[in-house]
């Protein structure tokens, strides 16, 4: 008894060590310490033809959240009070749901108008957040589980404790007899069984009625089995033969609910917070605009902008909203949205994303899309979509449940018969008594912290090699992963682009001219310029300041240099300054189609050269991509590119299969494509127009150096720039796994040891039955199994 | 709702005229005489429409509105 009892104390040592590994003080990941700031370069015109500006942009819809009403007629009243604003032409309210849907006419009446209206009349209402909202509402509701699972445990961990106490027995010398008492353990349980453990049995109901087998269905038959034997054995001990009676197992099923639902708690905090990728989103929205009414200019609260509405946007603002341009020309640092940091040159016609940043030039604009109309909103709807839609991978503890509950029912059912039939003298309740030892013994109870131990260790073991995994689904995912989606500009490449190419017309030579553009454009802040400028300095060239400077929006540059009249742009600009480039454009054309940017180069009125940049690969991307190809997985790359660009890139680091020329938001529904034939995708981003991607794959990974909102939708984080962490996850997934499913045998083996001597097997040698001493050794040595196998993962090398 | 409010005496209610609710007049949101008799409301919508024709809807059996 002794040995079994300082056996039984190990395990509450070891429940205590595990509660201190898991809940005391964690140190932040520093994932976003280093983000944003690396956009990238582009090559072509970014794809930002993703929204239409509205086919029927003369209905607007908008969502009014309403409070105060009661009853039908309040709905009436303000469906009424609606419609009767003018500019409305259809309203829908809906009392349940405390909201009014409005179409209406966005160059007659703002939905402030018409929040008036409703206030007019007695109740109170406001823009339906939309999106931000209900993120909220998830974010309460997660955080409210947490507190409630905290709060469980605070009060399961004590009680089990004390009944633990209780049934050891002399073990402690400063045991009050008390607690041994049955009557007292019955009420100390309780709690413990039917509101800490409530949700294991809720949810093996829903199993059991959709007849399946689960965790939880063997969590709730081993507890309630332990706890109905306990509570006969307190009450009505007369009931129960003499063999097994005075014995109680309310420690049992106290300790096994407990650290279950310490797993749960565990695993519950690791969950990522979905909804930071969507509020980040919703925060890059600038929050004024100036709009021109009636020929003035005002600033505005962002929400106040009407569709088709002038504004005015002026060097270094943000675009307020999704529109056209009116009139001016500049360029927009779109790398936000599209990953290219090459600044996109704009002018009358073009579209222009809300909340990109306007570099150099002032322009008039009409706005198209607002508010979740717009690219960010739909990018944040799609993030949460896919979110809300991934599919989810069955647990590994679910499927091996799903045999091995079945298995003890069998077993129990078999015991019982075997009881009833081979006794001399058959006993109901003896028979019963079996059954029931049989259930409760098979219930592991170091199964819940099989999972998250691994997985803790894992994920720390991830963090140590530049691998952040914010899910811990994650790492039982990433192993199944048969296909590697990347995106290329800033996860391929350095995003930034470098010279690529001189090639000089004939009569100049290539250091002479480099030198010259060189000069000219150290004075722009411009990606390009610093590749040229920064070309010129590696090769040792001596620069000289311009004399003169000037940018021209969607052109190029102008400068004076050594007397020289040096021009650097596209074709337009060698147009308007009268210089003939027929005799480059096939060396243009060349470079393009080898996905290059080339610019022309003309001094002294003369074409010079062209000059090439473009994005460089990753030193890293090569060798990563071929380690993924070597263990069997597919590799993917898409882009917004187009086609000569991307298959360059593609061929260099040695990927198989190219999507081009694909729009921000067509990159989640290729994704889902791949899904839909059977494979479990990866993606790899780092931009916003990669989130919805990062959040639709199985598992999404975001560079380290990207924007912050690729990072939030994304499983996991590779700290900065370097690829190579790919496959460290995808090893150390693998890894877990192996890991989790020695847990799972460790966690079982001891229990299913236990099962014989529960069904009666030693009992007409030894006369040994299943008693709480040995449901406790299984118990401790499952645990401290458990953890020592886990605690091995951290000699994972990848 | 507090334990408390459990002891308390039900208080007296009045029936609003439009939805048929029953309102307690001491909380109502919105109220309306008419006729030297003073009509209590479950919410301002319905004292909207009672007053458009206070005269029919106290003489009718059903509410206004149906749900």
């Amino acid at each position: 008894m002794a040995f079994d009892l300082a056996l039984s104390l190990g395990a509450l040592g070891l429940a205590a060590a595990v509660l201190w590994f898991f809940l005391g003080k964690r140190t932040p990941l520093p994932v976003a310490a280093q983000s944003a700031e690396l956009p990238a370069r582009e090559l072509s015109e970014p794809p930002i033809d993703a929204f239409d500006p509205a086919a029927g942009a003369d209905t607007e819809q908008a969502r009014l959240s309403v409070s105060g009403m009661t009853c039908a007629s309040c709905v009436f009243a303000i469906d009424r009070t609606l419609r009767a604003v003018p500019g409305v032409s259809d309203a829908n309210v809906n009392l349940a749901a405390e909201q009014a849907s409005v179409s209406f006419d966005p160059r007659q009446v703002t939905p402030a108008e018409m929040i008036s209206a409703i206030q007019g009349v007695g109740y109170d209402a406001r823009i339906a957040g939309g999106l931000q909202e209900s993120q909220e509402a998830d974010e309460h509701a997660r955080r409210r589980d947490l507190r409630l699972l905290m709060l469980k445990f605070g009060v399961g961990a004590p009680l089990a404790i004390l009944l633990f106490v209780g049934s050891s027995g002399d073990l402690f010398r400063w045991d009050p007899g008390f607690l041994s008492n049955h009557y007292l353990q019955f009420g100390l349980a309780v709690p413990v069984q039917f509101w800490v453990g409530w949700q294991f049995l809720a949810s093996a109901w829903k199993s059991a009625r959709h007849r399946m087998a689960d965790m939880n269905t063997l969590i709730a038959a081993g507890t309630l089995a332990a706890f109905s034997f306990s509570t006969v054995a307190t009450f009505a001990q007369g009931a129960l033969p003499e063999t097994v009676s005075g014995k109680v197992y309310f420690d049992t099923a106290a300790i096994i609910v407990t650290l279950i639902l310490l797993g749960r708690l565990l695993e519950a905090r690791a969950k990522s917070k979905t909804s930071d990728a969507i509020r980040k989103l919703v925060g890059l929205q600038p929050r004024t605009a100036r709009v021109i009414r009636d020929g003035q200019e005002t600033e505005v609260p962002i929400s106040e902008v009407r569709v088709s509405e002038q504004l005015l946007v002026k060097p270094s603002e943000k675009v307020p909203v999704d529109g056209v341009i009116l009139s001016g020309a500049t360029s927009i640092d779109e790398s936000m949205v599209t990953g290219e940091s090459v600044p996109a040159d704009k002018g009358p016609g073009d579209r222009v994303i809300g909340a990109t940043v306007n570099t150099v030039g002032a322009f008039t604009m009409e706005a198209t899309r607002i508010g979740e109309d717009g690219l960010l909103g739909q990018i944040a709807h799609m993030v949460r979509d896919a979110q809300g839609s991934r599919a989810s991978i069955q647990r590994l503890v679910d499927v091996v449940a799903g045999y091995f509950v079945p298995a003890v029912m069998l077993v129990a059912f078999a015991t019982f018969a075997a009881w009833t039939l081979a006794s001399a003298d058959p006993e109901l309740n003896r028979s019963i008594a079996a059954a029931v030892a049989v259930l409760i013994i098979a219930c592991p109870c170091a199964l819940g912290l099989a999972t998250p131990t691994s997985i803790m260790v894992g994920t720390g073991k991830g963090a140590e090699f530049g691998v952040l995994i914010r899910n811990a689904e994650t790492l039982e995912t990433a192993h199944r992963v048969d296909t590697i989606v990347f995106d290329k500009t800033g996860t391929l490449t350095h995003g930034q682009p470098s010279l690529a190419e001189i090639r000089p017309a004939s009569g100049f030579i290539d250091d002479q001219v480099l030198a010259l553009a060189a000069s000219a454009e150290s004075l722009s802040e411009h990606p390009v310029a610093r590749a040229i400028t920064f070309a010129a300095l590696e090769k040792g060239l001596t620069l000289s300041e311009p004399s003169e400077f000037e940018m021209k929006p969607g052109q190029g540059i102008r400068a004076t240099v050594d007397r020289k009249a040096v021009a650097i742009g596209n074709r337009a600009l060698m147009t308007n300054l009268g210089v003939s480039v027929d005799s480059l454009l096939n060396h243009f054309e060349a470079l393009a189609k080898a996905g290059n940017t080339p610019m022309f180069v003309a001094i002294d009125r003369s074409p010079a050269a062209v000059i090439a940049v473009a994005d460089s690969l990753k030193e890293d991307a090569a060798q990563s991509v071929s380690d993924i190809k070597r263990m069997g997985i597919n590799t993917v790359m898409i882009t917004g590119d187009n086609r000569y660009a991307a298959q360059a890139i593609a061929g260099q680091v040695g990927i198989d299969e190219v999507i081009a020329e694909v729009m921000p938001q067509d990159k989640v529904s290729r994704v889902a494509e791949l899904q839909s034939e059977g494979k479990v995708v990866a993606m790899v981003g780092d931009g916003i127009n990669d989130a919805p991607a990062l959040a639709q794959a199985n598992v999404g990974i975001a560079i380290g150096a990207g924007t912050d909102i690729a990072i939030e939708a994304a499983d996991v984080t590779l700290m900065g720039e370097r690829l190579s962490g790919v496959v460290t996850a995808i090893k150390l997934s693998a890894a877990t796994m192996r890991n989790i499913k020695q847990n799972l045998f460790f966690a079982f083996v001891y229990n299913t040891a236990g099962i014989p001597i529960a069904a009666g097997v030693l009992f007409p040698f030894f006369g040994l039955l299943l008693n709480p001493g040995i449901a406790a050794l299984a118990m401790a040595a499952s645990s401290l199994s458990v953890l020592t196998n886990a605690l091995r993962l951290r000699g994972f090398k990848p | 709702m507090s334990i408390l409010s459990l002891f308390k005496k039900k208080p007296e209610l009045a029936r609003d005229p439009i939805c048929h609710m029953m309102v307690d007049p001491s909380k109502a949101r919105a109220s309306s005489e008419f006729e030297g008799v003073t009509y209590y409301f479950c919410a301002p919508g319905c004292k909207m429409l009672f007053e458009e024709d206070p005269a029919r809807h106290i003489a009718s059996e059903k509410p206004a509105v149906e749900m």
